[in-house]
């Protein structure tokens, strides 16, 4: 795959690794996971509110955000809300609580995937290097059959080179994980991709059974394009399957 | 002996209706018996009194003629005549002879006195009128007519196996309104049993609703009171468990964090200092995985625990999450037909019971040697054995070894905190599995757990 990947990302300098913006109140863990992520060969940027980093996202070219959810003032969540508003940006939620209901509510507000803490350096590298891996798939396509750059699926057009996509010839406004998951349906058009897969082609990392990540960005997805989100017409769920990109 | 609500109350029902409809048929029948016998001997009485007018008539005519004019005496309904004059008694068939009659109706008559008596005749109830006749002779002259009562005594049992069957029916009856007035009764109460059912199952919001009878409203109340006051209490545990989870937590962060640095830098540290790093690792790690087992721990006793079960294949799943708690090197033995075979199971359980178990396994028996997967078809469920060559666990140890800080004879199998065996018990009897252990042919013990089989996609 490696020759094939198309690094496209915002804010990536040709000589430094990529940018991440960290959220994080506690000074104590920005310290540490700061020293972790450049040891592994990241940029980061710290903000101690989540007013703080609602500016630096905004203003500041990053290819990936993390923020923590308990944070004074703001809560993660608006955070989350206020930079997904305005940016495609990936974000990572980081939360001390392990409860199911923090993360689905971390992941509704816009955020592409999640930790718990305590977090093991490695696995934070890993997601977040998953989280910027820009666009493998469609990669892989182009080398499959590189004369079909162009995606179409009903009224669903994906360009995988330039990252835009269309519907019904009118802008499709796509965060990068919500890009991956179409061009991976639309790859598949009219048959079913297992949830499993998806998390395996889109996550790049081993999320094995974790469905709260794919059901809200199947939510979100719908939410976009479908006219009843709650009955959906293109992007359907085949119960117990997975999901289907019917033309 | 201990009768439920509804066989007393049923019972009672029934016994009200049986005393209640056996006076009436008592009374009933008395009053018809009464009724009936009075009107058979009023009509006796009047055939009687008839036929001696009669035959007192015919005897003036013809004084010596008290046979012959007996036989011509009209006879109803098997009625017999009899005549005593002169000092002797008539009759006019074998049928009946004097003696037969009651002695004292005979001797009353005798007297001359009007007189009217039932009595047994071979079996068969009779009345007997006597009517004395004044002819004018010097002895009395009496006209005796005795009347079946068969028809009556037939017409009375009738009556009472009537009355009889209908008292039974009504306790019958009773007992079945008994038993249905009750259940109306306690309808309520099942309700109220249906939503205890309900809130200890975990479901917190439920509430007694729909119960507008005036006479539950208190009983309402005060159930949905402590319902809210239960569901606050559980609300608030949650919450501090909430809030020490991420104090503690935290901490945790930084520590991994800062034990990252030191390792990720591949630091070349003197001797002992790179003993001390050593040593912090190991205990942060230790410390670490107590922390998350007892916040774990508190989540499912308070009844906060949420599972998400997912369809997975479950070989791949096991291979991951192998691959996730750093067991590669632990041969993975799929049993025949169990490829394919998918399980109901929250991804994030399982690895927290394999983690235990693998874990518990390198702790206390030199590492698992085998890890083994095998559908049962019949029994629609998926068994996980994990082996090793260790010490075992003794027959009288293994059930306790699931315990909350559990300890083995020897301190063997000693968990962290002691939780991650009942951890590994909560985490599959979550996902509605269960777990046990046993000798391994390895030599070890074998931790074995299943779980259910999911519906192939």
């Amino acid at each position: 795959m490696g020759a094939a990947v198309i690094t496209t990302g915002m804010g990536q300098d040709a000589r430094m690794g990529p940018s991440v913006l960290f959220v994080e109140d506690d000074d104590q863990i920005r310290l540490t996971l700061r020293l972790n992520l450049e040891d592994d060969g990241f940029d980061v940027t710290e903000a101690s509110t989540g007013e703080e980093g609602i500016t630096l996202a905004l203003s500041t070219p990053i290819d990936v955000a993390i923020v923590d959810l308990l944070l004074p003032g703001i809560h993660g969540f608006d955070v989350v809300r206020a930079i997904r508003a305005q940016s495609k940006i990936p974000i990572v939620i980081l939360t001390a609580q392990s409860d199911t209901h923090d993360v689905v509510a971390g992941l509704e507000a816009g955020a592409d995937d999640y930790l718990i803490k305590p977090v093991a350096a490695k696995e934070l590298s890993a997601r977040l290097r998953a989280m910027v891996r820009r666009n493998t798939v469609l990669a892989v396509t182009d080398e499959r059959d590189g004369q079909a750059p162009v995606l179409r699926v009903g009224p669903l057009v994906i360009r995988p080179s330039s990252g835009d996509a269309t519907w019904n010839g009118e802008p499709l406004p796509l965060t990068r994980t919500e890009f991956k998951i179409l061009c991976e349906l639309a790859l598949h058009a009219d048959q079913i991709v297992s949830r499993e897969d998806l998390l395996d082609r889109v996550w790049g990392y081993d999320y094995l059974g974790d469905m709260r990540l794919i059901d809200s960005q199947m939510y979100r997805l719908r939410v976009k394009f479908e006219d009843d989100p709650s009955e959906p017409r293109y992007l359907v769920t085949v119960r117990g399957m997975g999901y289907k990109l019917v033309p | 002996m201990n009768l439920g609500l509804r066989a007393r109350s049923s019972i009672a029902f029934g016994l009200l209706a049986l005393v209640l409809s056996s006076v009436l048929a008592g009374f009933t029948y008395n009053r018809s018996r009464i009724y009936l016998l009075q009107q058979r001997e009023r009509v006796a009485v009047a055939q009687a009194g008839f036929n001696a007018r009669l035959l007192a008539n015919a005897l003036r005519a013809s004084p010596e003629g008290g046979g012959r004019l007996l036989a011509s005496v009209i006879n109803g309904s098997g009625s017999q005549p009899l005549l005593f004059r002169n000092n002797a008694w008539y009759v006019t068939s074998a049928n009946i002879a004097p003696d037969d009659l009651p002695s004292d109706l005979r001797r009353s008559a005798i007297a001359g006195v009007a007189t009217r008596q039932r009595f047994m005749l071979r079996g068969q109830p009779q009345l007997a009128v006597a009517v004395p006749i004044t002819v004018g002779a010097r002895t009395p002259t009496v006209f005796v007519a005795t009347t079946p009562l068969t028809e009556l005594q037939r017409t009375l049992t009738t009556l009472a196996t009537t009355l009889a069957a209908g008292a039974v029916g009504a306790t019958i009856i009773g007992a079945v309104l008994g038993l249905y007035a009750s259940r109306r009764v306690l309808r309520p109460l099942s309700r109220i049993a249906d939503t205890a059912e309900r809130i200890a199952a975990g479901d917190l919001d439920a509430r007694l609703s729909g119960l507008d009878d005036p006479d539950l409203t208190r009983l309402v109340a005060t159930f949905n009171a402590m319902t809210d006051s239960l569901e606050e209490r559980i609300q608030r545990e949650r919450r501090f468990a909430s809030h020490v989870s991420h104090e503690l937590r935290s901490p945790l962060t930084s520590l991994r964090g800062a034990m990252d640095l030191v390792r990720g830098r591949g630091i070349q540290l003197p001797e002992r200092a790179q003993l001390g790093v050593d040593l912090l690792e190991q205990q942060v790690s230790r410390f670490e995985r107590m922390v998350l087992d007892l916040l774990e721990m508190a989540t499912i006793e308070a009844g906060a625990a949420t599972v998400d079960l997912t369809s997975l294949s479950v070989v791949p799943l096991l291979r991951t999450t192998l691959l996730h708690v750093g067991a590669t090197a632990v041969p993975l033995d799929v049993a025949a037909g169990t490829a394919e075979a998918r399980v109901s199971v929250d991804a994030r359980r399982f690895e927290r019971i394999i983690d235990n178990l693998i874990g518990n396994a390198n702790r206390h028996a030199g590492g698992a040697t085998r890890v083994r997967v095998i559908r049962d078809a019949a029994a629609h469920r998926v068994r996980i054995h994990i082996d090793d060559a260790g010490p075992g666990v003794a027959p009288n140890e293994r059930s306790r070894i699931f315990d909350r800080f559990a300890r083995g004879a020897q301190g063997r199998h000693l968990a962290g905190a002691g939780l991650g065996l009942a951890l590994v018990q909560e985490h599959v009897r979550l996902m509605r599995g269960t777990v046990c252990v046993s000798d391994s042919p390895d030599g070890g013990a074998r931790f074995t757990f299943d779980l259910p089989e999911a519906d192939a996609p």
